[in-house]
């Protein structure tokens, strides 16, 4: 069992239809891919928000009400 | 190994986790996880906070950052809280220049202010030791060892606060004794030396102190908080604090393992005993910094 490491990635990353999430290995003094590194395992858990062809109003549980002087 | 996101479709990422197998790589490497565009061009890199050594494998999971707990304890920093104007940390084994001996050639000021210190005769330079499990400096009365910087180019006015960890091995008795620090001939300097008559540990200059809370020689590692404010100066030892009316002056320069008074021939002389750590600052320290510095210093080195 390898070590093991916690991450960290924006909250609320949303990410739309032809965008790909990549898992690399990177050089730590030049930011290049570093190659011979193998990924295994990928599991990914994630919201799925939904179709993208027709914009669609947000909802849950919230109410909007006027404000003073509304 | 990449994902495209299906057509028609938002995702909102919540975990992500694999196993980086490194065996086949030449050298060390961040896992990161990228996002791209559909042109191809990186719009987002999320890296791990740790670089996985060459050869070596790692099980990561990205996961969204959440906002921190508010901290509600006090975190004592580990380190002074004043206003430094040097600092030598015997245990920081890195600032020690060592000659080809093993004696001690010199100690780096860790106050950044460059006031390191140095000792160009070998047969002079203390040794080392271990105290509480940390590196110490041992001086040798014998040898008449001691550390002194160069003359400051301003003297350093009053108020003054030194805080020391140190220990006087000589058996007591009827003299006095060398105290941890001292100043430079013909420079002014804070001093801190054993009265052996009255039994206790005194601060200030040309002799002019005391302190109310006996401290037979000799002793183990003591601390020693020593605040230099023309006549109202103190001491405190071990916490204990004595009364005011201590005459002092400023620093012009700083010798460590010598009390180094030129008008006071019997307290002119070489330490036999251990410093491990050394604190000056510029005016007196708050009532909150000296609780801190003298817990921090107590814990680190074991003093009563």
């Amino acid at each position: 069992m390898p070590p093991v490491y916690s991450a960290s990635m924006p909250p609320n990353l949303e990410i739309t239809d032809g965008y790909t999430v990549r898992l690399t290995a990177l050089d730590p003094t030049t930011g290049n891919q570093v190659s011979g590194v193998t990924v295994q395992d990928l599991v990914m858990e994630n919201n799925l928000l939904g179709a993208t062809t027709a914009e669609q109003l947000a909802y849950g549980p919230f109410l909007l009400v006027p404000g003073p002087n509304a | 190994m990449d994902y495209v996101v299906p057509i028609a479709s938002d995702i909102e990422p919540l975990v992500v986790t694999a196993t980086f197998d490194g065996s086949g790589a030449g050298g060390s490497f961040i896992p990161c996880l990228e996002v791209l565009s559909p042109a191809g061009n990186v719009v987002a890199r999320c890296p791990a906070n740790s670089t996985i050594a060459a050869g070596g494998s790692a099980a990561v999971s990205w996961f969204p950052w959440r906002r921190g707990v508010a901290q509600t304890s006090i975190v004592v920093p580990p380190g002074p809280l004043g206003t430094l104007f040097a600092w030598y940390d015997f245990s920081d084994t890195g600032t020690i220049t060592l000659d080809g001996s093993g004696r001690i050639q010199g100690i780096a000021d860790k106050s950044g202010n460059g006031h390191d210190l140095s000792q160009a005769t070998g047969s002079q330079r203390p040794t080392e030791t271990t105290v509480n499990g940390l590196n110490a400096g041992l001086f040798n009365h014998g040898n008449q060892t001691w550390l002194d910087s160069a003359t400051f180019p301003t003297i350093v006015n009053q108020p003054v606060t030194i805080a020391i960890v140190w220990s006087q091995t000589l058996a007591g008795g009827g003299s006095y004794y060398p105290g941890p620090c001292g100043r430079l001939y013909g420079g002014q300097g804070c001093q801190v030396w054993v009265n052996g008559p009255a039994n206790n540990v005194v601060s200030g200059a040309n002799g002019n102190g005391h302190i109310d809370t006996p401290t037979s020689a000799p002793f183990s590692q003591i601390l020693t908080v020593s605040l230099h404010s023309a006549g109202s100066s103190y001491i405190r030892v071990n916490g204990a604090q004595s009364n005011g009316g201590i005459a002092s002056q400023g620093v012009g320069g700083i010798r460590l393992g010598h009390t180094g008074s030129a008008t006071l021939p019997a307290e002119d002389d070489a330490l036999n005993g251990v410093v491990c750590e050394a604190q000056y600052y510029s005016g007196q320290l708050s009532a909150s910094q000296l609780a801190a510095v003298e817990a921090l210093l107590k814990s680190k080195w074991g003093t009563p």
